[in-house]
């Protein structure tokens, strides 16, 4: 079954536009006039279940607006959503029961509460059983070992404690789906780890679909197994992680020192990105060299030091953001 | 039901964490009952005296009562917590959970008023019987029927103050007609009972909100009669089910035009 189908989605906000200054204050009150943004453009998808799938774009893409859409906040103009065969905008509440969302920037939890209330009070919200809300605890306090705060009130917690008993949250009614939107923003390397870790371990252990929408490249990186990039509301790019290194890292970064200063020109395939006395970076498009081809370029016994890098699927997703 | 006791039990244990911002509320209270139990003993020269069908002890105890009303019943708190979910967007993340918005606030009103309501009850009994002395014309047998009308004057006047909350998906500030909301609350059937304006003004009143949500509660608790009784029930079951509506309309209209930007 699939876990998300979009089909032709689209979405515009009408915005009121006003003249600079007084004048146009005023203007605007005699007259007002409208902007119509497409955010969202005939976007269509699928997410099957289990999968975790990166939603990514720059800022004002139409990233929020399209997980709004999926997660029945907002409605939608045009197009079919369907979320594990729900329609979000007839069956708000029925959806709300089938999916998870944790929105970073968002708190969802009653600070004054403790966790182990707060994940009582999702449970009862969600018409859960009191002994399955019980048993759930039970089971998310070992898994993210919450022993220590589970009787802490929730604004005494550190932000990254904050952020798992979010998650546990909005796991506590058994979704099917996880929405995360920017899940790791504002944590320190540490607890992006931890959170990440026990992020894929739910993936596993309960076939949980993730729809992940991050600037973190780690997260990416860590969690996903698919990217879907959107661009001015449309997607630009919709491709397994596989298929991204395959199309887009068709390049290589050779740092360079050698034992004197060497001199290199650069030829077809190669850039020089970094120069100094005898330090070189160097970027190899492998489509028309091997690496090999560097022993051609510097004779091998003038190379005191090498180190061969990807580029970055950093560098990688701004490439696909600049060319759309 | 079980997900918006919650709620409201969630809601009444984070004000028992400030409790003491709750007992500091009450100060003013004091100070309005003492200044207009002094304006009533002017007003009164003889305290026999009956005015429009009070006497200077009912209307004491009346405007004490309605003072405490208007009181609990005010919450700004929480309407401005509906304003600001809209403005700022916030509400989207409480649509999608399975409840229904404009009851999760119900909710959250009761939890928000229930520790007020127990501490004005004694605050206002214990100022009353120190200033004013006991209510002559109070019988314990009323209270069951005072209760009902009570129970319905705080339904009307949230589910009023929701409706004109949620205006906030069409205009950007309700505040000043919850102002003139209170406003009206307070000077028609809180300091002064119906009864002190002319025969026109009291019709009107009739059928208004301030008829149902301070008038009825306050003046059956005075003086307790079936007949008003009867008439303030009907008048509170007519407005609840036509306020709820318009609640719920202005809400579902508005619920569709949720616009977040950024994120």
């Amino acid at each position: 079954m699939k876990a998300v189908e979009v089909k032709n989605l689209s979405k515009s906000f009408k915005t009121r536009i006003k003249e600079k200054g007084l004048k146009g204050s005023l203007k605007s009150l005699v007259k007002s006039e409208y902007e119509i943004k497409k955010a969202v453009n005939d976007i269509t998808f699928d997410v099957e279940e289990g999968e975790i799938v990166a939603f990514l774009g720059p800022n004002g893409a139409g990233k929020s607006t399209t997980i709004k859409m999926l997660t029945g906040i907002l409605e939608r103009d045009e197009g079919d959503i369907k979320i594990m065969g729900i329609d979000p905008s007839t069956d708000r509440k029925k959806l709300a029961k089938s999916i998870g969302t944790v929105f970073g920037q968002k708190e969802q939890l009653w600070t004054h509460l403790t966790p182990y209330d707060n994940f009582k009070f999702f449970g009862s919200i969600y018409d859960v059983p009191d002994d399955e809300v019980e048993e759930r605890i039970k089971e998310f306090n070992e898994l993210f070992e919450l022993d220590d705060i589970m009787n802490t009130p929730v604004r005494n917690l550190s932000l990254g404690q904050r952020i798992r008993c979010e998650i546990i949250a909005s796991l506590i009614h058994k979704p099917k789906i996880l929405f995360l939107d920017e899940p790791t923003i504002g944590l320190d390397p540490i607890v992006k780890d931890k959170i990440r870790y026990l992020i894929k371990k739910m993936n596993k252990e309960y076939n949980l679909t993730i729809f992940l929408t991050s600037h973190d490249i780690g997260d990416i990186q860590k969690l996903c197994e698919r990217i879907i990039i959107i661009n001015n509301g449309e997607i630009v790019t919709d491709d397994s992680m596989m298929e991204i290194r395959r199309k887009y890292f068709t390049k290589k970064i050779i740092k360079l020192r050698t034992n004197c200063e060497v001199d290199f020109v650069a030829k077809e395939g190669i850039d020089i990105l970094k120069r100094e006395e005898e330090y070189l970076k160097l970027s190899l498009d492998l489509k028309c060299l091997n690496v090999t081809d560097i022993f051609h370029l510097i004779p091998e016994n003038e190379i005191s030091d090498i180190s061969v890098s990807d580029v970055s699927l950093e560098s990688v997703i701004k490439e696909i953001y600049q060319s759309n | 039901m079980k997900k918006y006791f919650r709620i409201f039990e969630a809601t009444l244990n984070d004000k028992l964490q400030y409790l003491g911002e709750l007992l500091s509320k009450f100060f003013g209270f004091t100070l309005m009952v003492f200044i207009f139990v002094n304006l009533w003993k002017h007003i009164y020269e003889d305290p026999n005296e009956i005015i429009n069908g009070y006497t200077f002890n009912m209307m004491l105890w009346y405007v004490l009562i309605g003072e405490a009303y208007y009181t609990v019943m005010k919450n700004r708190d929480l309407t401005r917590g509906i304003k600001e979910d809209i403005v700022f967007g916030n509400i989207a993340y409480k649509i999608n959970k399975p409840y229904f918005y404009p009851f999760y606030c119900v909710a959250q009103y009761f939890g928000n008023i229930m520790l007020k309501v127990i501490t004005s009850v004694f605050v206002a009994t214990t100022l009353g019987l120190l200033l004013i002395g006991k209510l002559e014309t109070f019988s314990l047998k009323t209270i069951p029927f005072a209760f009902i009308v009570i129970v319905f004057a705080f339904l009307i006047n949230i589910f009023l103050r929701i409706a004109i909350s949620v205006s906030s998906f069409y205009i950007e500030d309700p505040e000043p007609f919850l102002w003139v909301l209170d406003k009206f609350l307070l000077v028609f059937g809180t300091v002064f009972p119906i009864e002190m304006y002319s025969n026109t003004i009291q019709t009107i009143i009739k059928f208004t909100p301030i008829y149902t949500i301070v008038y009825g509660p306050t003046k059956l608790l005075v003086d307790f009669d079936f007949e008003i009784f009867k008439s303030v029930l009907v008048a509170q079951i007519i407005q609840l089910a036509v306020i709820v509506i318009i609640c719920c309309f202005v809400y579902r209209k508005g619920e569709k035009k949720v616009n977040v930007n950024g994120g």
